[in-house]
């Protein structure tokens, strides 16, 4: 099978084999977008609509995330 | 040997049956499994056309200081039943602090029974903390339906990691498909990734006395339960 050629070369070395079977890593590493997460709008916007449909489940959502972490939003002092 | 164990986060989500379904087609896959009911309703037996409510089983004989193991009933060979036996509320109750202050009890008699069998599975209370804390399981599993009750029932659960499976899932329904979309985002690593659907052969296969494999071996729960236990030997690392 040939490789289609590619204007960056990717090096097996810096990529594992995981990263290499996913488009999307191969595709950050090529654009140099190593910071952008992969976001699945669909599934999200069905999350949103469970919880605007059902109150209760909204409700427990709010009641049990996880305590913000104060010290990492303390304010910078003077 | 696996030790596995069944608990409903709330009675009626259907833990009994789904665990004789899953002990015969465990079986059914080649494995050895004893089923022990520690439940005081001592009604597991039922699902294998046994008695209902015999009159001895591992807590009665706990309770008379009796030898516990000669209670079990051989359905076919490499699949058997332990129940509970016949005990009053003062006496589960008084068992109940006996395992509590005993929290070895059961894994001696599970290494005791190791030899004889590749899978144990346990049918835990609901309540009755005892009983439900003393098998020491590798695979334990919380079973639910997914309604709000049991929702809610799970919050204050979940920072204890559970294992949780979702029972009579019914796709047609709003609510059931919504519920189950938060908990595989939420909850990926806790839920068990396979539902078991709503099949009316789950609640015939009871009232003819068969786990549901054997009753509607082609029915869609059957297919469900084989594939669950398909996933146990995967986890167990127990070759089919």
């Amino acid at each position: 099978m040939a490789a289609l050629p590619t204007a960056v070369q990717i090096s097996a070395d810096i990529l594992s084999r995981r990263q290499r079977a996913d488009d999307i890593a191969r595709l950050k590493s090529m654009m140099e977008l190593h910071a952008l997460e992969y976001v699945d709008v669909s599934a999200h916007m069905e999350l949103l609509q469970a919880f605007e449909r059902w109150p209760l489940l909204a409700y427990l959502e709010a009641q049990y995330q996880l305590p913000v972490d104060l010290q990492k939003h303390k304010e910078p002092s003077p | 040997m696996i030790a596995m164990s069944l608990r409903g986060v709330r009675g009626g989500v259907g833990t009994s049956s789904t665990l004789a379904a899953l002990g015969y087609a465990l079986h059914e896959l080649g494995q050895k499994v004893l089923l022990v009911d520690m439940c005081p309703e001592n009604s597991l037996g039922l699902h294998f056309n046994l008695n209902l409510a015999p009159r001895e089983g591992w807590a009665r004989a706990t309770l008379d200081q009796q030898p516990w193991h000669e209670h079990a009933w051989s359905v076919e060979p490499g699949l058997c039943v332990l129940p509970y036996g016949q005990v009053q509320p003062a006496e589960y109750t008084r068992l109940d602090a006996l395992l509590l202050e005993q929290p070895q009890l059961w894994s001696q008699r599970q290494a005791a029974l190791a030899d004889a069998f590749d899978w144990v599975l346990f049918d835990l209370p609901q309540r009755l903390p005892g009983h439900a804390a003393n098998p020491h399981c590798d695979i334990a599993v919380m079973v639910l339906n997914a309604d709000a009750a049991c929702h809610v029932l799970l919050q204050p659960l979940l920072a204890k990691k559970p294992l949780f499976l979702v029972n009579r899932f019914d796709a047609a329904s709003q609510l059931q498909r919504d519920l189950v979309l938060i908990w595989q985002h939420r909850y990926t690593q806790s839920l068990v990734p396979l539902s078991l659907h709503a099949d009316e052969a789950m609640g015939e296969a009871l009232a003819r006395s068969e786990p549901a494999g054997r009753y509607a071996p082609g029915s869609l729960i059957a297919h469900d339960i084989i594939s669950l236990a398909s996933w146990c030997l995967l986890r167990g690392r127990r070759p089919a």
